[in-house]
């Protein structure tokens, strides 16, 4: 193999390598993570941070894929609700207050339930979806359908 | 002896071994002395081994069901589910009914020429409660809902019900009175209080199976347009509702079936529809319909929702047939020779005016970096099928005498508004309130065919919302009429607070 060649491959491994190593950095599970989860029974494939802001906003009933879904918070001025609210829904807080306000007024539309612990909510509801942070989360409880990173840029 | 020799290799090969040739000779004596036919002892040896089996498949049953037990314990310390509690927040997901509403206070100072026609109309400086609305709704089961509103009114009270035609006897001015008679104390004559409006605004069961397909049944109000929806003044940027709502010109509300629903194209994309089959309009559609016509309409509406801009538009088409009768009594004269079984009381419903409508209203909305463009257009044509006959007041602003017998021809109504608003960027500053400043115009053409009517609006004010549930504003609106009217127009200044809860 002449030099040249060589050089060409190892520039392009180290190339490569270095690739690898930027995209295994930036996949590194953080626990300011924001899980988005339902029922461990729910037959629902991994949805989009659009499909779930608008879950939440109850602009939408019904998941993509045709079945009823409950959307359910995390208390409110919780750090989660606070991220969730920021990454997602790309609201602040009293914007939020007003769309709720504003909504109940138009068609009669109130806020989605919120409860301590999402996590234990959705265990028990089989077509609620929830979130928390991945330091909350435990693992087999439920089924993760989108996570979003704190840099708000989902996977 | 025994513990201190130590056995050679060959010995420990032959005590490994023995077992095995020992079960070999003593199995080969055993055999040779049982019959081959004799099954009993393998028979018996067998049930054995299936009682062993069973016991232990029922000892790995009993491991099972402890484990799954023991992993559910599991569960139940990691998630803290403890049934108590569970039971408490369960209940929050259990539906109630919703009590809320809003309610406003106005404050209007008017200026206009005195001596003109609008003398007569004008308010003088006034403060008044204009509305007190009153919503309740629950969300009964997954796919059934409920929502009623109700306002409450002070009018009908000091509504102006006739004029008194200057050189025409017999007319008078007359203002609605709803004062009552205290009805408990029959003695206190001189004591009344006023028995002030109320109006169904919507009740509805909406059943909603998908998002593509909701079915509602009841009142509703009409799927049309940004404000009709918008509903409430603490919705509303201006203090004044605009003209093409005062004057009606699409139903506001109707009592009948809606389908409606929402589709979604793609994502931060939705697509509308709605489907309505009511009474129509007319004196009575809130209760019983005139004619069997029914108000027909259709709504088609698209919005594209990205992060710092949004683009809607709509339109809403609709037909109806109005009627309006009244009902004659007579009586038939009975003569002596006449048969006493003929009836001589009659009862005739008369219809007074039927016209159809059409109707096309079509609106847009922009919002990007706080910026708001918002129109609406509403085209209307009514055609008669009989003709209304023209009161002495509708006559005179024709500018015929008021004792001619006219009839309304058919006519056109059109309206058209644009507002312009931008929420000021003052969030660092001044936190959630949110500052507003506003300018609307808009132009009406009630009729067609009348030489007066014609208004044009223009409106700038500000409206300031310091929380969800408070919100000020103070306008002003300048309105040109027709010279016949006023050559000078009318200016109005408005403080308003809106209040929802």
């Amino acid at each position: 193999m002449k030099k040249g060649t060589q050089n060409i491959l190892l520039f392009g491994l180290a190339a490569t390598a270095m690739l690898l190593l930027a995209a295994g950095g930036a996949s590194a599970d953080s626990p300011d993570d924001i899980l988005v989860f339902t029922h461990k029974s729910a037959k629902i494939g991994n949805v989009s941070p659009a499909e779930i802001k608008d879950i939440f906003l109850k602009k939408r009933a019904n998941w993509s894929q045709g079945a009823k879904v409950v959307p359910v918070h995390a208390p409110p001025s919780s750090a989660a609700r606070n991220a969730f609210r920021q990454r997602v829904l790309s609201m602040e807080e009293f914007e939020e207050q007003n769309y709720w306000q504003d909504g109940k007024l138009r068609h009669g539309l109130e806020p989605p339930v919120s409860f301590g612990n999402p996590l234990r909510a959705i265990f028990r509801l089989d077509n609620g979806v929830g979130y928390c942070f991945r330091s909350d989360y435990v693992e087999g409880v439920v089924h993760v359908v989108l996570v979003i990173p704190s840099d708000g840029k989902s996977k | 002896m025994l513990l201190t020799h130590r056995p050679d290799s060959a010995s420990l090969g032959v005590a490994r071994c023995w077992p095995f040739v020992a079960t070999l000779v003593f199995g080969s004596v055993a055999f040779a002395q049982e019959p081959a036919g004799d099954l009993e002892a393998v028979m018996r040896r067998i049930e054995e081994l299936e009682k062993k089996i069973a016991s232990q498949d029922q000892a790995h049953n009993e491991q099972s069901e402890e484990l799954a037990a023991l992993k559910e314990a599991h569960e139940k310390h990691v998630l803290g589910l403890d049934e108590e509690i569970l039971e408490v927040q369960g209940d929050s997901l259990k539906r109630y009914m919703n009590i809320y509403g809003f309610f406003q206070m106005n404050f209007v100072k008017t200026w206009f020429e005195k001596d003109s026609m609008l003398g007569a109309y004008a308010l003088e400086n006034s403060s008044f409660n204009s509305n007190f609305n009153l919503f309740f709704s629950s969300q009964m089961t997954e796919t059934l809902s409920f929502l009623g509103e109700l306002a409450f009114f002070f009018s009908p009270h000091g509504e102006i019900k006739s004029f008194e035609v200057s050189g025409a006897s017999g007319t008078v001015f007359e203002r609605i009175d709803a004062r009552v008679a205290d009805p408990i104390n029959p003695s206190s004559t001189g004591i009344s209080f006023f028995d002030g409006g109320l109006s169904i605004e919507r009740i509805h069961l909406t059943y909603s199976p998908k998002d593509w397909l909701n079915i509602l049944v009841g009142r509703f109000l009409t799927p049309y347009g940004i404000w009709n929806i918008d509903h409430c003044a603490p919705l509303f940027l201006t203090a004044h509702l605009p003209y093409l709502q005062i004057n009606r010109l699409v139903p506001l509300s109707q009592t009948g079936l809606q389908i409606y629903g929402k589709f979604f194209p793609w994502e931060r994309v939705y697509f509308d529809y709605a489907l309505t089959l009511s009474n129509g309009q007319g004196p009575t559609e809130s209760v019983f319909d005139l004619n069997e016509n029914k108000g027909l309409g259709a709504r088609l509406h698209l919005k594209l929702d990205f992060e710092k801009l949004t683009i809607s538009g709509g339109t809403y088409a609709y037909h109806d047939k109005v009627t309006t009768d009244k009902k004659v009594i007579g009586f038939k004269g009975i003569s002596p020779g006449s048969d006493q079984k003929e009836k001589f009381l009659w009862m005739e419903r008369e219809e007074v005016e039927v016209y159809k409508q059409y109707v096309l209203a079509s609106d847009l909305k922009l919002e990007f970096f706080g910026i708001l463009l918002q129109a609406e257009y509403v085209f209307k044509y009514t055609q008669y099928e009989v003709p209304l006959l023209l009161e002495a007041q509708r006559l005179a602003m024709k500018g015929q005498n008021p004792l001619d017998v006219l009839y309304s021809p058919d006519f056109i109504s059109r309206a058209a508004y644009v507002l312009l608003a931008y929420r000021l960027p003052l969030s660092k500053i001044l936190g959630p309130v949110q500052v507003t400043p506003y300018f609307m115009f808009e132009s009406s053409i009630v009729n067609d065919t009348l030489p007066m009517g014609d208004s044009l609006v223009f409106s700038g004010g500000l409206n300031v919302r310091p929380s969800p549930y408070v919100v000020l504003k103070a306008e002003y609106t300048y309105v040109a009429l027709d010279e016949l009217i006023s050559a000078l127009g009318v200016h109005f200044m408005y403080l308003q607070t809106a209040v929802s809860f």
